[in-house]
This record gives structure tokens, sequence and C-alpha cells, in this order.
């Protein structure tokens, strides 16, 4: 008895691994934001089930459009599994809990790295592209970015580029092996956390960057406009003495915020922002 | 032998000598030291990155930590003064956290978009409720153990009720301010918070320290004080007001600081006699003393985390609390 239990336990959980290897996942869920968008990206028409409530926000999506036919959850264990995915694709470092519980419940779940470069977003494009047999949808993709890249290319490394930094709420700011990093470098500026020493999103106290005094400070303006006390910070009197308009620039988080092909785009409109700023 | 009596001038002086030096301290660390003369020739005109962060910066910083240090100091004073029980204090009695629940409010709400004053006048709101819910609460008894339950249960409702508020907000980072609104901090606030603030704590503390004569006549039982010619009444409400103004609009701007209020007035009570009255002004000042060298303590072992004011005030206040209870049952068996 006890061992015929085993033998149909091991078969179950078997069971959805056979159905990858047999051909390409019909039911996905999507329970992160950059996920979300990567599979909206690749998915066939259909194969995409469900996204996170994230997605669907405009504020923060640059999908928000294409998520409105899909389903929307909230990274629970129980709506997810609800919704009988053959494959669940998740972020490293979010929703933990449900990705454990999910993977003991016998699902097929895919964990992905935050992109740190354009070729963190190269690579998990791909991948992304393996998982939903869509190889090729992908590598069409990957090349569009690269020959975008290169054509955005900045030729001088001139040691005296600018200094532009980011400043976000809670005097949160990026440094070295971030996305932000590589997309300030392809612009053609200097990173203040690069330059200060910063490695991955942390807090630098405002004291610390009125001090660092960058050339350019880029605020996202869905931060500046905040009315939490975490935003408070942005609208701090230091900060209109030390940066005027002039070396304020704005930017718009959602091209940011996740690593899919679409970052690219940041690139111009970051240079764009920071022309537009110089000339006030 | 000197009698506590003749040292009392000498205590105040010495605790305004020690609020001095730690608010020049506090204006001098920081990320680097900077000379806090500077302050002095740059005041209203600041050009050089470090003359910008002593005015805008460290000033409002070390004027918060005083004001607001010496607020809790006070307020513990005159609330174990009042009910005869020494171990009232804001933050214990959750006066702070109801304070807290009404800033969450007030800014979730869209409140403090309309006007300003909105965030300290709804703090000042929260805290007046707790401190008069806690009154209808003990009544005339002021049994210890009692207003400590009441606070507890308080605190804990409120802090709920904070979180609550916070978690549901469609805001994306009122989720991440509950350490704040708990632990309370003073980085990073500006002069805005001192305008924001300073009015209330200073009618607050002139209301607790009028309260004085009266504490003194309380101390020889409600029967004696009453046939001096001292109205319970009207200090109740005068303790209960200015509690709630003084303590509300400090937890407005630096969130819920708790155990100030406990440890200053006992440490000091020793010093001055077993006058309540003469506590007040040397709470006060003692009360500003441990809120800067806490806050110059955070800034010291931690410069870029940001580590919270309530944690240090904690460390230190929890322990000494259970000392405190020990100590009481030693003395009442």
């Amino acid at each position: 008895m006890h061992g015929l239990k085993t033998i149909v336990t091991v078969l179950a959980m078997m069971l959805p691994a056979v159905g990858i290897a047999a051909g390409t996942p019909d039911r996905v869920v999507s329970v992160n934001l950059c996920t979300d968008q990567l599979a909206m990206l690749l998915g066939r028409p259909g194969q995409l089930v469900s996204v996170s409530h994230l997605s669907a926000d405009e504020t923060i999506s640059l999908m928000s459009a294409e998520a409105v036919g899909l389903r929307i959850n909230h990274g629970l264990a129980e709506e997810i599994f609800r919704l009988e995915p053959d494959l669940v694709v998740a972020g490293k470092y979010t929703t933990r809990a449900t990705v454990n519980l999910l993977k003991r419940l016998g699902k097929h779940v895919e964990e992905f790295g935050p992109a740190r470069s354009f070729e963190d977003i190269a690579e998990n494009t791909r991948r992304m592209g393996d998982l939903l047999g869509e190889e090729e949808a992908a590598e069409r993709l990957v090349e569009q970015m690269h020959l975008e890249l290169m054509r955005l290319r900045d030729e001088g490394k001139d040691p005296n580029r600018p200094v532009l930094g980011s400043f976000g709420t809670n005097s949160y700011t990026s440094g070295a092996e971030t996305l932000e990093n590589d997309i300030v470098g392809k612009a053609g500026f200097r990173h203040l956390g690069d330059e200060i020493g910063i490695r991955g999103t942390t807090r630098l106290p405002l004291e610390a960057l009125v001090l660092a005094n960058p050339d350019y400070l880029m605020i996202w303006d869905r931060h500046r406009t905040n009315k939490s006390r975490s935003a408070s910070v942005l609208s701090h009197p230091a900060l209109d003495a030390r940066f005027g308009e002039e070396r304020r620039v704005s930017a718009d988080t959602r091209y940011w915020i996740c690593g899919t092909p679409l970052a690219v785009d940041a690139i111009q409109r970051l240079r764009d922002a920071v022309r537009g700023s110089s000339a006030k | 032998m000197t009698s506590p009596s003749s040292l009392y001038p000498a205590l105040l002086g010495t605790l305004s000598f020690l609020l001095v030096g730690l608010f020049v301290l506090s204006l001098g660390i920081g990320q680097v030291w900077i000379d806090p003369t500077l302050l002095w020739f740059s005041i209203g005109e600041p050009s050089s990155a470090e003359a910008i962060i002593l005015n805008e910066i460290r000033l409002p910083r070390a004027v918060l930590a005083v004001m607001i240090g010496a607020i809790l100091g006070l307020s513990g004073a005159v609330l174990q003064g009042f009910l005869r029980n020494p171990l009232a204090e804001p933050g214990l009695l959750g006066i702070s956290a109801t304070a807290s629940l009404g800033a969450v409010l007030a800014i979730y709400s869209g409140l403090t978009a309309f006007h300003a004053y909105a965030l300290p006048l709804s703090a000042l709101v929260g805290a007046f409720l707790a401190v008069f819910l806690l009154q209808a609460l003990v009544g005339r008894t002021g049994d210890i153990l009692t207003i400590i339950l009441a606070g507890v249960a308080l605190s804990s409702l409120s802090a709920a009720l904070t979180s609550l508020i916070l978690n549901m907000s469609t805001n994306p980072f009122a989720a991440l301010e509950i350490v704040f609104w708990m632990m309370g901090s003073l980085a990073d606030r500006s002069l805005v918070h001192v305008f924001l603030a300073g009015p209330f704590i200073l009618v607050g503390g002139a209301l607790l320290l009028f309260t004085a004569r009266a504490l003194d006549a309380l101390s020889l039982g409600a029967d004696v004080a009453q046939s001096l010619g001292v109205s319970l009444q009207r200090t109740r409400t005068i303790t209960i007001l200015g509690t709630a103004i003084g303590v509300g609009a400090a937890t407005a701007v630096a969130g819920a600081i708790g155990f100030v209020g406990l440890i200053v007035p006992h440490v000091l009570r020793p010093l001055v006699g077993q006058k309540p009255g003469r506590l007040l002004p040397a709470s006060a000042l003692g009360g500003a003393v441990f809120l800067l060298a806490a806050d110059i303590f955070v800034r010291v072992i931690m410069p870029e985390r940001d580590l919270k004011l309530g944690v240090v005030t904690a460390i230190l206040g929890a322990p000494f609390f259970l000392w405190l209870l020990v100590s009481l049952r030693r003395r009442s068996s």
C-alpha cells in the first residue's frame, strides 16, 4: 500500500515535466512584473494565461494595455494553483513563499534573476523564448535590441563625461551591477553610484548626495509627485538649494524598472531629458 | 552631605552644558565632519555643499532632537507625577502610537495635500484620544497595572490600524513606512518639519510646565492638594492637552519614539529630591540631552543605514523598564 502511494506520488510529480518534454507549455502564469512583460512579448496568443497585478498598472508597466485581456494574479499560491498552469515564471527574489509552495505542489516553476545589464536582458529573453517554445521570436527581439544598442553607441569615452545619479523615495540610489548603471553608461554619462563605490541599490543619505554633487540628478517622475512620507525627501530644501532646474532630470520609471528589450528606449530618453534640462 | 535642593541649580547647569555640547556635536557629526562654526558664517545664505548640509539637513535634525526629546522627557515626568504611577510614559501608554496613527491617516487620506498643518493636527487628535481614553478607563484609581495594560492594548491597536492603513493604501511606497511610524527617525528632516512641529511642541511644553505647582501638592495626596487650592480637574485638563499637543506634534514629524519619557525622569528623580515640580524642567533638559545623544549614536554606528531612533531608545529602555518593575515589586513587598 505504502509503496503504491509513493509510486503514484512520484508519477504525479513527474507529470508536468513530461508535459514540458513533449511540447511547449499551454498555460503559462507569470507572477513578476518583469517576467510578465517578457512573456507578453514572446508568448503566442492564448499561451500566457495570467500576469501579475503590477503589469496592469500603467504607471509602472509599459504593457498595461496588453495585460487587459489576461487574468490578473497577486502572486498568491492558491489563485495560481487554481489557474492550473503547466509553467509558472517568477522573479528570483519576489514571492518566495509562493514559489516554494508551488514547487512543493509539483508545479513547474522557472525563476528569473533581475537583469543587471543589457547582456542579462538578452540572456533572459532567450531563456523565456526557450521555455515558451518561441526561440525564433526571442532571437529576433535580441537582435533588434543589439542593433538599437549599436545605433545608440557612444563613441568617445571622455573621462570627463558628466556624472549622473538617481535619487528615489527613502533616499535610494543605484550603483554598479545594476541595469540603471548600464543604461546611464550607454547614454554617455558616468554613473554617480559607480563613482562613489556603491554596488546594487542602496540608501544614499541626503548629506552624501549633496557632498557627492553629481552634475545631473535623476528623479523618477512617479516618485516626485508621490504624496507619501517616503517621497518627502525628494522635496527637501537641501535638494532645491543644491540642484537647480538645469541639473534635474526626470525619468520614466517604466523603462528602467525591468530588464526587457524595451529598456533600450531609456537610453535615448535619458539623453533627450538631459539636453532638455541643460537648456533651462 | 549636600541635600538635593542645593544641587538643583548645579544639575540644571550641567544638563544645559551637556545640551549645548551635544547640539554642537550633532551639527558636526554625519557622513563627514563639518566644522559647526561654519553655520554662523553661512546662515541664511548657504553656498557650499558643507554650508547647505549644515543649514538644511543637520540644523533641523539637531533642533528637532532637542524639541522632541524635551517634550517626551517632560510629558513622562508630568504623567508620572499626575497619575502617581512610575511607569507612565507617552510611548508605553500608547499615546505615541495613536499619534502615529493620526499622522498616517492625515497623509494617506490626502488631508496633508490641503494644508501642511493637517499632519501635526491629525496626530494631535490621535494623541488626545489616547490620553482621554486612558483617563476614562483608569479613572480615579490610578492602578499601575490597569493603566499599563490599557496602554498595551492601545499601542497594539494603533500599531495594527497604522499597518492596516499603510497596507491598504494604493500608494506603492506606503507599506515601506511601517517601521518609521513604529520606531521613529530624524534622518533627513528639514526646517519645514521644525516649523510644522515647533509651535505645537512649545505650546504643549508650556502647558505641561504649568502643572509643576499642582504636582508638588499632589505628591502629598489628592485631599491635601485640594485643601491647598489645587484643582484636580484643571490639572487633569492641562495634562491631557499639553501631552496631546506636544507628543502629537513630535510624533507627526519623527514617528513614535519610546522610553525617553520613562528613563529620563527616573534617572533624574533622585537628583532633584522628591519634588515632582522640580523634576519637570530637569526632565525636559534631560530628554533633549538623551535624544540628541541617541541620534548622534545612530549616525556614528551606522551612517548609511538610517538605523531607527526608537531601536536605540528601546534597547536602552526596555531593560530599564524591567528593572523598574522588579524594584517596584521589591519596594511594595
